[in-house]
């Protein structure tokens, strides 16, 4: 009985023209991993659409146990670190170099693994196709899935089902995402790992920097929502101002960074030493001095991203403003209902109830802005800020460098 | 190694993802199994070279003179791989082991019918004190035999050859530090730390050329003409400057980064400021 009321929704993935001008919008869809004695999932319930111009749906997973504890009764996830095999880290490189010759698409997959004490390790993932909304695309034979058909829950079925045949690990640990810098910190990336986090207590996602790659750095972070976050989301109606204080949800406490390395096998070690002359790349190509480029696209992303956070203030001013006219007119109405009610006591009549307000003579309020979005944006700018003065120390470190080479 | 025309594939490239999963496909092997075989992805071009990009492993059972795969699984894998990525398509198989065996004939006739010359890539990673290096071939099969009577099948080595995308290459570089790490950990530096280690791997590098020009100063070793030249040339490709030029340079550097740092920070504080006023 419990099942159904648990109504499992197709995964449906879309790809949204966000009105974030410096972010991709992208849809993900998703499923849930098999349970390995994880108490305490959350209901994965309904979603419903939020009213936002872009259409970001998400459907949600169906929980494989009989019954939806409360969120709030869960224990936070006791991972402190997040160990990659090295097969892991080749096979997302390799996945990015590849969709890249198509279009500089993010690219997304799964990631399958285990927990251990306070170790998440990831042992294995797999890409998600490429999918469009375009109907040209998805038809020209290059195999982009169209959006409206992909299934994304049968297609980690499907992979769960041969990893397990292979004694690989097929529990889904979290899902990878490639992002362009520091800029991944967007709805749609909040949602599906909620969506994940409430399936899979300690799910990560894994964000993916090709940038740095091609600089002859890797850079791959884990990150999870805060236990805050994931409180505030799980009722969906009920995203607002208040409770966002409530829970203490400001953009510091948006997501959780978890420290990732990576471990090879012994065998694997050998490998690599095998393969260290044969592969050979530029030790030192991330020595360049030439950082123009790459700090002119952070500043621009900066600024991109001020003038969306000056927006929303304004919307927000803006908002209390018409707030507070209207508030006023209720109490205008008030009280002249009040003094009404006085005369009309005077002369013996029946008081008027408060419901006689007229409300079409009241201003019109619009809709209380998103209250999580703003959070969101400085969240992110919060991101930019970092990637930017880590550039700079890089520079700066560099500058030095050359400088001794110079003089000695 | 030099092959007749007929058999065509000329040369099997493999990337490391490759390699990396046979060998944690191989770890992963199921107890009574010895070996394990699978598909191999990627592409091949008109000129007879042939591109391992992916691979999969799949259930298989062998004995002596017979061998049994899962058929349905490697094509549901397929499928899915497909899916992912639909540029790579089979073009042949591996196989962990030290020599080629009798049944990998059978497994080899059934992957002819999935692709035209599938290519056979032998890994043997048993690796131990007396064989310390794996080992990795290629083969393709060709029959032979008295033609209208006795044929048989035979495999024939190819060239075998280890290519990499850059990133693939500059994670392996990044994965190697892990071997003088106790826990094998390999830990992923920030921008900083990154200059660093590079810093660092470079002024070790200097250091042995340095010595080694010491020691062809004192007559310990002989000079070496090709070195000699090399050298002179890494020399020479350090930018000259006069020291005003440069101070200039790394000023204006370092003013147009110390301006950006200013204003991060600035930004950083205007958005806790107004996080603040929203929240009241």
């Amino acid at each position: 009985q419990s099942f159904q009321s648990l109504q499992r929704k197709r995964g449906i993935m879309s790809y949204s023209h966000h009105r974030r001008p410096y972010q991709h919008g992208h849809g993900y869809g998703y499923g849930h991993g098999h349970g390995h004695g994880h108490g305490g999932y959350g209901g994965g319930g309904s979603h419903s659409q939020q009213p936002q111009p872009s259409a970001a749906s998400v459907a949600a997973a169906a929980v494989a146990a009989a019954s939806a504890p409360a969120i709030d009764d869960e224990d936070a996830s006791s991972v402190q670190q997040v160990v990659m095999e090295g097969l892991v880290v080749l096979k997302i490189a390799k996945h990015f170099h590849e969709e890249q010759m198509s279009g500089n698409r993010i690219v997304q997959g799964l990631l399958f693994g285990l927990v251990q004490d306070t170790r998440l390790e990831i042992t294995n993932c797999f890409p998600f196709p490429r999918q469009s909304d375009d109907e040209e695309a998805a038809n020209s034979g290059f195999g982009i899935v169209p959006v409206a058909e992909f299934d994304a829950a049968k297609y980690q079925l499907d992979i769960q089902k041969n990893f397990r045949q292979l004694n690989a690990d097929y529990l889904t640990v979290g899902w990878y995402q490639s992002s362009a810098g520091a800029e991944f910190l967007t709805k749609e990336f909040v949602e599906s790992q909620f969506h994940y986090q409430v399936g899979v207590l300690d799910a990560v996602a894994l964000v993916y920097n090709p940038l740095k790659t091609s600089r002859g750095q890797l850079e791959f972070r884990a990150f999870r929502l805060s236990p805050a976050l994931v409180k505030l989301m799980s009722d969906e109606d009920n995203v607002n101002q208040q409770r966002m204080k409530e829970l203490m949800v400001n953009q510091a406490n948006l997501v959780q960074e978890l420290p990732v390395i990576i471990r090879n096998s012994h065998l694997a070690n050998v490998l690599l030493a095998e393969l260290e002359d044969s592969v050979a790349s530029n030790a030192f190509s991330g020595l360049s001095l030439a950082m123009g480029s790459q700090l002119e696209r952070q500043m621009k992303s900066l600024s991109t991203g001020c003038e969306v956070i000056l927006q929303e203030s304004s919307k927000y001013l803006n908002y209390q403003r018409s707030y507070k006219k209207y508030e006023k007119a209720l109490q205008d109405q008030k009280m002249k209902i009040v003094y009404e009610n006085q005369q009309r006591a005077q002369r013996g009549e029946e008081p008027l109830s408060e419901d006689a307000i007229d409300k079409s003579k009241l201003p019109k309020i619009g809709n209380p802005p998103v209250a999580l979005d703003p959070v969101l944006v400085s969240a992110q700018l919060h991101q930019f800020t970092s990637e930017l003065l880590e550039t700079v120390g890089q520079s700066y470190g560099k500058l030095m460098l050359a400088e001794g080479i110079q003089f000695n | 190694a030099k092959v007749s025309s007929s058999s065509g594939a000329l040369q099997l490239r493999v990337h490391p993802t490759v390699l990396l999963q046979i060998i944690d496909f191989y770890e992963r092997r199921p107890e009574n199994q010895l070996q394990v075989i699978g598909t191999l992805l990627g592409s091949s071009d008109s000129k007879g070279q042939v591109t391992a990009t992916n691979c999969f492993s799949v259930p298989h059972s062998e004995s002596e003179d017979s061998a049994a795969i899962d058929i349905e699984f490697q094509r549901a894998m397929f499928e899915l791989h497909r899916k992912a990525n639909p540029g790579e398509s089979i073009v042949g198989w591996f196989s962990t082991g030290s020599s080629i065996r009798a049944p990998s004939v059978l497994i080899h006739d059934y992957y002819s019918r999935e692709c035209r010359r599938p290519v056979h890539l032998l890994v043997n990673a048993e690796v131990d004190d007396s064989r310390p290096r794996m080992q990795f071939r290629a083969f393709v099969s060709t029959t032979f035999g008295v033609p209208g009577k006795t044929k048989g099948t035979m495999f024939v080595p190819i060239e075998l050859r280890n290519e990499a995308y850059d990133d693939e290459a500059a994670a392996c570089r990044v994965m190697q530090s892990g071997r003088n790490n106790i826990k094998r950990a390999v830990s992923l530096l920030d921008d900083v730390g990154n200059v660093r280690s590079a810093a660092r791997n470079l002024s070790r590098m200097l250091e042995q050329v340095i010595a080694y020009v010491d020691s062809v100063l004192t007559d310990q070793q002989k000079a070496d003409p090709q070195l000699g030249r090399s050298l002179a040339q890494l020399v020479n490709t350090v930018p000259k400057l006069d020291k005003e030029t440069f101070d200039d340079m790394v000023n204006s550097s370092t003013k147009d980064l110390l301006m950006l740092s200013y204003l991060t920070t600035m930004i950083r504080t205007h958005l806790d400021f107004n996080e603040k006023l929203i929240a009241m």
